[in-house]
């Protein structure tokens, strides 16, 4: 089972899952969120913002070590 | 449960579908009122079957308008079947749906039904497809008369039974369930017995497809039974049958404006989704139980797109007059008469184009800044979610802001 933690109201966006290939942005927000005027996908996934997250891993590192996914057959 | 069991479920829920009419249906081409007076002209559309929320929505408005009423005549075969259809011979022949002035889809939830000629078919004015239609797995190439009009935001989402103790899926993860089944061994997601998706026409499945990196590849899971293949109701009855049986194994997929329909939350509910690069999982909407669609339109929840309205063109207009009237009443470049196009998309859980924050060229591909030229955020979340005066929206009337525009009994950003 996959432990995620709800972050009821947090204005940010968790710092402590990042996967292989995560963004290097200019972070100054909670847990890294982008607090800039977001221009690419990565600025808008990211943003910080008042909704509620999932802290959720961000690969299953059985299957997809350093978040690499096997081909699918 | 056996999977002997599971499968009797299935056909049990297959099984109990609408009492038979009590008369023939009519014939869609000559389709008349209960005092047999003619209804308005038809305009038939065919492809997704998550797009029917908006169609039930929609359609009773359309056809009571005192001029340029038209009757919805639509067969729900899935986004990518409209697709293969209108770029080849754009005929539908099968038995459609029809939506008469007056239609409840409360009380009446299946549409009557008419009748279409299998040989000759009728020629279809319009196919909505949620996603691209290079997204397709088996689109034929897109005729050059054929031209993709976008209509209101739909976004997708995972379920599980409303029972189930989980709350968000990754892209890795989801990636590993839908493509790998059991081998790729993401708990408590491990039968695939207990996926219940769509079949490879369906946009809804090749727009979560395309963000989880599965692409055209076939999925794991259950798509049809007896023979028939899954609509978004289907997947639907499936997952909240398992609340009581299998919460933590089973999982779906849903159009969003399925999901918001009546009391369908109380049975199935939606994960939070981590797309690839991103820090966290988020709903579509600010939090799990809210319907103000906050994180599709600000850009935090990625698995959205376009309502496609394809139709043939010439010179980029649509070919037939009914189709181009629809087109530009969902557009927004024609107002209903007698109705409000913005508020009946809202009613049917999409989002107005005036309501988004981000665009992108294709469902999956990367977002960019989209700043609508009349903004309805403030009129769009306050229908949404019944709050009179959402958080952060001033109240207006009588066009007085102390900044910006008053639209629609609020203070716009411009």
């Amino acid at each position: 089972m996959i432990a995620v933690t709800v972050a009821l109201g947090a204005a940010g966006c968790g710092s402590d899952n990042k996967a292989s290939g995560s963004p290097d942005m200019a972070t100054g927000g909670p847990g890294g969120c982008f607090t800039g005027t977001p221009m690419t996908n990565e600025d808008f996934l990211n943003a910080c913002t008042s909704a509620d997250s999932v802290d959720v891993t961000p690969f299953y590192p059985t299957n997809a070590p350093n978040g690499v996914l096997p081909a699918l057959q | 449960m056996t999977k002997r069991s599971l499968f009797a479920l299935l056909a049990a829920t297959l099984a109990a579908g609408p009492a038979a009419a009590q008369s023939p249906p009519p014939p869609c081409n000559a389709l008349k009122d209960a005092s047999n007076n003619p209804l308005p002209p038809p305009v038939y559309i065919s492809g997704s079957t998550a797009l029917e929320p908006m169609l039930k929505t929609i359609g009773p408005q359309l056809a009571a308008q005192a001029s340029g009423a038209l009757t919805i005549v639509y067969l729900k075969d899935g986004s990518c079947s409209g697709v293969n259809r209108i770029f080849t011979d754009g005929l539908i022949k099968q038995n459609m749906f029809y939506i008469p002035p007056g239609y409840d889809p409360k009380a009446t939830p299946t549409p009557p039904t008419c009748t279409v000629d299998a040989t000759v078919g009728v020629p279809g004015d319009l196919v909505l497809s949620d996603v691209d239609p290079s997204l397709c797995p088996t689109a034929p190439t897109r005729p050059a008369n054929i031209t993709d009009f976008n209509g209101p935001v739909n976004n997708m989402v995972m379920v599980v039974p409303s029972t189930s103790t989980q709350t968000a899926i990754s892209a890795e993860m989801a990636y590993l369930v839908f493509g790998m089944g059991t081998p790729g061994g993401v708990t408590p997601w491990l039968d695939p017995m207990f996926y219940f998706i769509r079949p490879n026409d369906s946009g809804t499945r090749a727009m979560i497809a395309a963000n989880i990196g599965v692409g055209n590849h076939a999925w794991q899971g259950v798509f049809s039974a007896n023979g028939k293949n899954f609509g978004s109701g289907d997947v639907f009855n499936n997952v909240a049958a398992q609340q009581t049986v299998q919460p933590e194994q089973t999982i779906g997929i849903l159009g969003e404006d399925y999901y918001d329909q009546g009391n369908n939350r109380a049975s199935v509910k939606a994960l939070a989704f981590r797309a690839f690069k991103q820090k966290r999982a988020y709903w579509p909407d600010s939090s799990a139980t809210a319907r103000d669609k906050q994180n599709v339109r600000d850009g935090h929840y990625k698995i959205w797109g376009y309502v496609h309205m394809l139709s043939v063109t010439n010179a980029g207009v649509p070919m037939t007059a009914n189709a181009k009237a629809f087109i530009d009443l969902i557009q927004g470049k024609t107002q209903g008469s007698g109705f409000d196009v913005q508020d009946a998309i809202t009613d049917s859980h999409l989002v107005p184009l005036c309501a988004m924050h981000v665009t992108h060229d294709i469902e999956a591909g990367d977002q960019k800044p989209y700043s609508a030229p009349a903004p309805c955020d403030c009129s769009f979340v306050a229908r949404a979610t019944g709050n009179a005066t959402p958080t952060g929206c001033t109240a207006c009337n009588a066009g007085a802001c102390a900044t910006g525009v008053c639209r629609k009994n609020f203070c716009e950003a411009k």
